[in-house]
């Protein structure tokens, strides 16, 4: 049973204010609703408005402004975007007006973590063939068709699960989530006694949980959308929202998955696929991939660097993991690629932090003059950062040493009784990825509006 | 076949095969073919433009070029490309309306699926009153 421990962390609901707003029908409504109408306007901005990537109002929302903020938000808040997600709000209201509320069909029950990084892998790859971040009307057809998977599942099926089996954001949300500082859990003396489940079934305070989670046997933050439902439905006041050291879930996994730490080693080649691409040397790594394919189609050769950039930290981590074994770490190479993928998290969220950083900060007035030219006032001014590009530089050297301090610290928390000499591979696979981490953001890198 | 399988295949089918002009990305934007290397060339904060058609660099992902990356690109460094405000890329395209076959292509599709339904509610709203 994953419950919470006598001997736990500062209690959120302990302050009477907030547990009364989330136990109120305020929560999360008010800010779902404030969600959904900005992402209206977005949609339309980005289908309807101009074509002009720099101009787009909707553009410069979603990747200058919501893409960055998404990794500090799963730090700082766990999944809680998710609970005030204008899909996830969509589909509520689709199945409560329309929806068969039919089960889970089993193969997104088995296969859905795998189509979710499928899709997260797939998005990626058609952003740099098709330029759907650079290109408001490929940005709003992609929404569009999220929109469309939110409808087709919230007609069919019940609660959240386009949100549980096939949203890109699902598994990079889990993934960052388990690193997060906050948690949701029960108090293990009242669960184990509770007859009603309230907190899965639903009651008249609320539906069940969205994210078919039972609170009971619940001991990750990964799939918690913090959205209340089980804090309204719990008749004993069971529900902890404990703040935690950041990592700490990942210490002890009960039930580490292969999907979840394949993930994890491909959030690592996205991050490099995206700094990559952003640089000088981009033009140089296509100009020899394409002597050894004998073609100069980007294309084929972008999809050459992306599936190494894929496959190389899977190997790596794979090498390690046999390395380790061969140095006498106990468990079969498997159950070691498995664990220790987990441990590369914190890496993987300071790295798509620091990428991002530089745009949020290069590039971060352009949010507040398309805001204002939506609003039908032109600025005429050309500076669009927020702060030197040096002082960007030095942040993001700041980012990856803490995600790196973060990485090995959870690869020794996890370790338990392994011997240094056995955890040195993965202690030299982390130090290796920082410092390309480090080496690709001290390059010249291009904007993305 | 359930009926609502046949339902879910007939929308399907129909959203794939109705719409015959492919809906890109760069829709309304210039593409360059034959240069595959990214064109960092571009300086221009276009805030300040008042044409529509102007240069960008961003937008083709078959003009790549590196020789001309001074302006584009931020640096990290005291280099020659260094460009503390920020470089804003310029933009050569037409500007277009939006795409209505897509658009409604989209509509069709999810007001297709809201009837199912609607039809499955009825439905079972019909069957229910039927036991009682």
């Amino acid at each position: 049973m994953a419950l919470t421990s006598k001997k736990s962390s500062f209690d959120l609901l302990s302050i009477p204010i907030i547990k009364k707003f989330i136990k109120s029908k305020w929560y999360p409504g008010i800010f779902q609703w404030m969600v959904l109408v900005f992402f209206s306007v977005i949609v339309f901005e980005l289908v309807a408005g101009t074509v002009n990537p720099h101009r787009n109002f909707g553009t410069t929302m979603t990747w200058v402004l919501w893409w960055p903020i998404i990794p500090i938000l799963f730090i700082a808040m766990g999944r809680f975007w998710c609970a005030i997600c204008p899909f996830g709000k969509l589909s509520d209201i689709i199945r409560k007006m329309v929806g068969s509320e039919r089960p889970m069909p089993k193969f997104l029950r088995k296969y859905g973590i795998w189509l979710i990084d499928l899709f997260f892998i797939a998005i990626t790859y058609s952003d740099h063939v098709w330029g759907i971040v650079e290109s408001p009307r490929g940005s709003g057809y992609l929404l569009l068709l999220l929109i469309t998977m939110v409808v087709a599942t919230s007609v069919f099926y019940e609660r959240r699960t386009f949100c549980k089996t096939l949203c890109f954001l699902g598994g990079l949300a889990g993934n960052y989530s388990r690193s997060g500082a906050l948690e949701l859990r029960g108090t293990a003396e009242i669960c184990r006694t509770c007859k009603t489940q309230s907190c899965f079934k639903g009651s008249e305070q609320a539906e069940g949980c969205p994210m078919f989670q039972f609170v009971r046997t619940m001991d990750s933050s990964a799939e918690c959308n913090i959205c209340g439902n089980c804090v309204k439905n719990c008749p004993n006041d069971s529900i902890k929202l404990q703040v935690r050291v950041p990592t700490k879930e990942l210490w002890s996994l009960k039930n580490p998955k292969l999907e979840h730490a394949s993930l994890a080693a491909v959030i690592m080649g996205i991050v490099f696929v995206q700094n990559i691409t952003m640089l000088e040397i981009w033009g140089q790594i296509l100009e020899t991939i394409s002597i050894v394919t004998g073609t100069s189609n980007y294309v084929v050769n972008f999809t050459i660097a992306f599936i190494i950039s894929m496959a190389l930290p899977i190997l790596l981590l794979l090498g390690a993991a046999k390395l380790a074994t061969l140095l006498g770490m106990p468990n079969t190479i498997k159950k070691n690629f498995i664990l220790f993928g987990y441990a590369f998290i914190p890496l993987d969220l300071a790295g798509h932090l620091g990428h991002n950083l530089f745009h949020i900060i290069t590039e971060g007035k352009a949010i507040w003059f398309n805001s204002l030219a939506f609003l039908g006032n032109e600025v005429t001014s050309s500076e669009l950062s927020l702060a030197s590009t040096s002082t960007v530089q030095m942040l993001q050297y700041f980012i990856i040493t803490i995600g790196l301090l973060g990485s090995s610290y959870t690869a020794y928390k996890m370790g338990k009784k392994a011997s240094f000499k056995a955890m040195m591979p993965y202690y030299g696979l982390m130090l290796l990825l920082g410092i390309i981490n480090i080496y690709l953001f001290s390059l010249p890198m291009s904007h993305r509006v | 076949m359930k009926k609502w399988k046949l339902s879910l295949t007939v929308i399907l089918f129909l959203f794939f095969f109705t719409n015959h002009s492919a809906a890109l990305a760069h829709e309304g934007e210039e593409q360059e073919s034959d240069n595959y290397l990214k064109d960092f060339s571009s300086n221009e904060h276009d805030h300040l433009d008042t044409e529509e058609e102007v240069t960008d660099s961003h937008n083709s992902h078959d003009s790549h070029k590196p020789e001309d990356s001074s302006n584009q690109l931020d640096t990290h460094g005291d280099s020659n490309y260094h460009n503390e405000e920020g470089a804003h890329g310029t933009f050569t395209g037409e500007e277009t309306g939006p795409n209505y076959i897509v658009l409604s292509s989209f509509a069709s599709v999810n007001a297709g699926f809201l009837l199912i339904g609607i039809w499955n509610k009825v439905r079972k709203r019909g069957n229910n009153h039927g036991i009682n």
